[in-house]
């Protein structure tokens, strides 16, 4: 049976490979220090079309209007450029209105890309540059603690690790943020008020690291200016040991947050990256992996929804839940020691 | 020349949450399904879809005892003697992701509308459509598509014989955006519009972009035709996503060329049968066939009518942070039969948007997860409507297209506890009007059938008249103006073992007759004046022949549209008493 994967590692080789879409310039060299901010490569497309009817302003006819241009396609000019010249009796010039490139002539008109769309692709981690991917990017090495998430605001950050006081109990209130300090990166448990995201921002914090966040709070994490992810899910719920034991043993170190995806396509899920953490790295899996048992799971449905638990046994025939479905299922031995049945297709891979 | 009769065709069909393989094998002559087997789909950059396929092959070979793989690996073709391999593959999938798409035309509710329905009945993304309004700066239009960088441009415009000017613009327009963007964004250029500028377009236009010319999308005004511009994109989507899913390729090299998405297959069988079906009963004019898909990623529905088909697939989820993710809830919060606050809708919808193959384990969840599927069955039908006009549902029988047999897929409906909760499903979500007949296609069938048919023709139409799908019920959905508790409709029933009685129908209710699986019985349909069950007007009754469903025949006569109360535990009984009606 498959099942999606989240990976939670103390430890683990992290590899991250950023690459552009088109060919373009890459700012990085293998060996450079990355923060998530840096730009790694980027690529630069003509746009900010502007048409200059040259038989307007010159009073010509097509014709004659094109075969007075003084310049080549592709010529790179400034403001101020004269772009067609028509001699006589009284000289008429046409001037380029910005500064820009000769995309197209025709028709008496000539075309100017007087801006570009800049397409790049930041590193979204702390990290090293292991490899130099020409014209195209480059891949980022760490070793270090790694934490996955649902959701993410698409944002990327980075700051000092501060996980914020009750992150298991209850729900987290405005008040437990009075003492954060500017630039850290806070870790907390659920998040039901709008005041806490509000008063992260206010404290000029680097992101948050939630265990839940409130289903109506999506749209103001979604537009706040700093990184925002979701480790377990949506409204209320118990949050895990395990997740805990990572972000307390990598408190007060600098850790970096990628709130981008998840995108099935790419492998990319929203993540928090403590790097250059010693020890013996774990495996990792991918996106998706085979429930086995001995493994570590997050259960996604029902009454113990985002409980993490370890599978004991697989149901041999399937088991009837309450719903009335008849559904292929494993015992799960929860952190404290409660065993419960959930259907196969309900619990997530932590690895 | 004389198609080969083939005896054993392998069908993979590769959704977003599961992959199925079934074995179709020749039986006393016809066609039949031997079995399935299910496995979830292995998708995603690290793996291959191969072992999704080997994973559901393994329990289709365990179950049907056919050998399909070798011990070594790989299949065994072709088929030597009874149970020992296959002759062919079909191929279905919804893996890939939707390829973004453009849409240029030029009146809103000429071509566009035209392009805009082309494109949601595929898998696109649908990231801008402009039209002729958009063309007054060019420019803009140049910035705007290097802005989008779509995968796909449709150009649609111009009548046969039409007008030129405005699409010779929207040339321009391409050929400089098609210059400037780099070569591995360039996007691929479907022409469908006015033919007479084929050559300026081919002159122009194919030094800087991949180019597919089609016929016309509108070579009348009013007049649409979308099948060769649907197979130019069909084609497109499967080449993208070769390229974007790992194993794919491979697979589809195991077919001869009966490869498809799966909405364009299933939209294909839905043109097929709808072709069968008016062949065999061509009495009834106006007769039509509608299939809806609830699948993990998506929501398929399909209709076809004299000859006309139309198809919208929509995400089975909502961007989580979209504003209407409330209007959405709302709705959900509406037809949940068990008490849940607006907080509990909104976690159900978010995780299972972020968890699509979740399966219901609580009351409260299938409630939920019953409910959404209602309205995702509503907001389908509406978006069909409003792309095609000549589709509608839910109004009078009479005026209404006679969509008949209704097939629906979906673990929501062919898995659901009961028969009665799956049909509720259905009523409530699509609200017909007249007779129907509801068929539950259990095994994802549609399809791989669309993909097989082309190899066997006969395929589809043995398979769909055999027990691979099940019949859940005939619906009788009579249109009234008469008040709540008024006797709208007398049902005299005679069934085939002698056995006859009367059951006279009010309005506001939903009854069921008991009519067992497999049995005929006649029923003599005789409304009141003020009523129309589909006999071309109102106060017209008539015979109608019969064979029983899991639910016999379930007469709907709550009215159109449905009205629920607006007290949460008045409505949440109306529910209740409804599934009831129709055992539980």
């Amino acid at each position: 049976m498959f099942a999606d994967v989240m990976r939670l590692a103390s430890v683990m080789d992290i590899q991250r490979t950023r690459r552009l879409s088109v060919t373009g310039c890459v700012l990085v060299s293998e060996g450079d220090q990355v923060h998530p901010e840096d730009v790694i490569a980027e690529a630069a497309i003509s746009s900010g079309m502007l048409v200059i009817d040259l038989s307007l302003a010159l009073s010509l006819p097509l014709e004659e209007a094109e075969a007075c241009i003084v310049r080549e396609l592709g010529d790179e000019l400034e403001e101020g450029d004269v772009v067609a010249q028509c001699d006589g009796t009284i000289s008429r010039l046409v001037r380029a209105p910005a500064d820009g490139r000769l995309v197209d002539i025709r028709e008496g008109r000539a075309t100017l890309a007087a801006g570009e769309t800049l397409i790049q692709v930041k590193a979204g981690m702390l990290g090293r540059i292991s490899e130099v991917i020409p014209e195209f990017g480059a891949v980022i090495q760490t070793q270090g603690s790694l934490v996955q998430g649902v959701w993410g605001n698409g944002k990327v950050g980075e700051g000092v690790l501060n996980v914020l006081a009750g992150y298991q109990e209850g729900s987290l209130e405005a008040a437990a943020l009075e003492d954060v300090e500017n630039g850290q990166l806070l870790a907390g448990g659920v998040c039901l008020h709008a005041a806490v995201l509000e008063a992260c921002v206010e404290k000029g914090c680097a992101g948050m690291i939630l265990n839940r966040l409130a289903p109506e709070l999506i749209p103001l994490a979604k537009d706040l200016s700093v990184p925002v992810i979701v480790l377990s899910g949506f409204g209320r719920g118990l949050a895990d040991k395990r997740t805990l034991d990572i972000l307390t043993a990598g408190s007060g170190k600098t850790a970096c947050v990628n709130a981008s995806g998840p995108d099935l396509f790419t492998s990319q899920r929203p993540e928090m990256i403590i790097p250059e953490v010693e020890g013996e790295p774990e495996d990792g899996l991918g996106f998706q992996g085979v429930i086995t048992i001995g493994q570590d799971v997050r259960i996604l449905s029902g009454e113990y929804i985002g409980r993490v638990g370890t599978v004991a046994v697989f149901a041999k025939s399937p088991v009837r839940f309450e719903s009335g479905l008849e559904l292929l299922s494993a015992a799960v031995q929860l952190e404290d020691g409660d065993s419960v049945s959930v259907p196969l297709q309900n619990l997530m891979i932590l690895r | 020349m004389q198609q080969e009769i083939l005896s054993a065709l392998l069908g993979l069909d590769i959704g977003r949450i599961n992959t199925r393989a079934s074995l179709f094998v020749i039986s006393e002559g016809k066609y039949r399904l031997l079995d399935c087997g299910i496995s979830p789909t292995s998708l995603g950059p690290e793996l291959h879809l191969g072992t999704g396929v080997n994973a559901a092959l393994q329990v289709l070979q365990q179950k049907s005892g056919h050998v399909i793989m070798k011990a070594e690996g790989g299949l065994v073709m072709p088929a030597t003697a009874v149970g020992l391999g296959i002759d062919q593959v079909a191929l279905t999938t919804s893996a890939g992701p939707r390829i973004r798409a453009v849409v240029l035309g030029l009146s809103e509710h000429g071509s566009l509308r035209a392009g805009y329905a082309l494109a949601g009945s595929m898998m696109l993304a649908l990231v801008g459509c402009f039209g002729l309004a958009d063309l007054a700066d060019g420019s803009s239009m140049v910035d705007a598509l290097i802005r989008l960088r779509p995968d796909v441009v449709l150009l649609v415009g111009g009548e046969d014989a039409g007008a030129e000017a405005p699409v010779r613009r929207w040339i321009e327009v391409l050929r400089l955006a098609g210059a400037l963007l780099p070569i591995q964004v360039k996007p691929t250029l479907i022409y469908a519009g006015n033919p007479s500028l084929e050559n300026d377009i081919r002159r122009r236009l194919e030094p800087v972009l991949s180019l597919h010319i089609i016929p016309n999308i509108q070579p009348l005004i009013g007049e649409w035709d979308l099948v060769p511009a649907k197979n130019a994109l069909e084609k497109e989507i499967l080449r993208i996503w070769e390229d974007q899913v790992p194993g794919l390729v491979d697979l589809t090299n195991l077919t001869q060329n009966l490869t498809g998405s799966n909405g364009f297959m299933f939209n294909r069988s839905t043109r097929y049968l709808n072709r069968t079906f008016k062949g065999s009963q061509g009495e009834l004019n106006g007769r039509g066939i509608l299939a809806v898909d609830l699948g993990g990623g998506s929501t398929t529905i399909s209709a076809g009518l004299d000859g006309q088909t139309g198809m919208v697939i929509e995400d089975a989820c909502m961007d989580i942070a979209s504003e209407q993710i409330d209007a959405l809830c709302k709705t959900v919060q509406q037809w949940a039969v068990t008490p849940v606050t607006l907080q509990e809708v909104r976690q159900y919808v978010i995780e299972q948007a972020l968890h699509p193959a979740v399966v219901p384990e609580t009351i409260k969840a299938l409630s939920l997860s019953q409910a959404a599927a209602r309205y995702r069955l509503q907001h389908a039908a509406k978006q069909l409507s409003g792309n095609y006009p000549w589709f509608t549902l839910n109004d009078s029988p009479a005026r209404a297209g006679h969509f008949e047999p209704v097939i629906a897929s979906g673990a929501v409906l062919t898995q659901a506890p009961t028969p009665g909760q799956a049909m509720m499903i259905l009523l409530d979500g699509l609200q017909p009007c007249g007779i129907t007949t509801m068929v539950l296609d259990q095994n994802h069938l549609m399809p791989i059938l669309g993909a097989a048919g082309e190899a066997q023709p006969v395929l589809p139409v043995h398979v769909l008249a055999s027990d691979a799908f099940v019949n859940l019920g005939t619906v009788i959905s009579p249109v009234s103006q008469a008040s709540a508790g008024k006797d709208i409709l007398t049902v005299q029933v005679a069934v085939d073992d002698g056995k006859t009685y009367s059951v006279d129908i009010t309005q506001g209710t939903l009854r069921r007759l008991v009519i067992p699986p497999g049995v005929s019985a006649v029923l003599e349909l005789k409304p009141s004046r003020q009523t129309d069950i589909g006999f071309n007007r109102m106060g017209v009754g008539g015979s109608l022949k019969v064979t029983g469903g899991l639910l016999g025949v379930v007469i709907d006569a709550r009215g159109r549209p449905l009205r629920l109360p607006d007290a949460d535990e008045s409505r949440m009984e109306q529910l209740r008493r409804w599934l009831w009606a129709l055992g539980g």
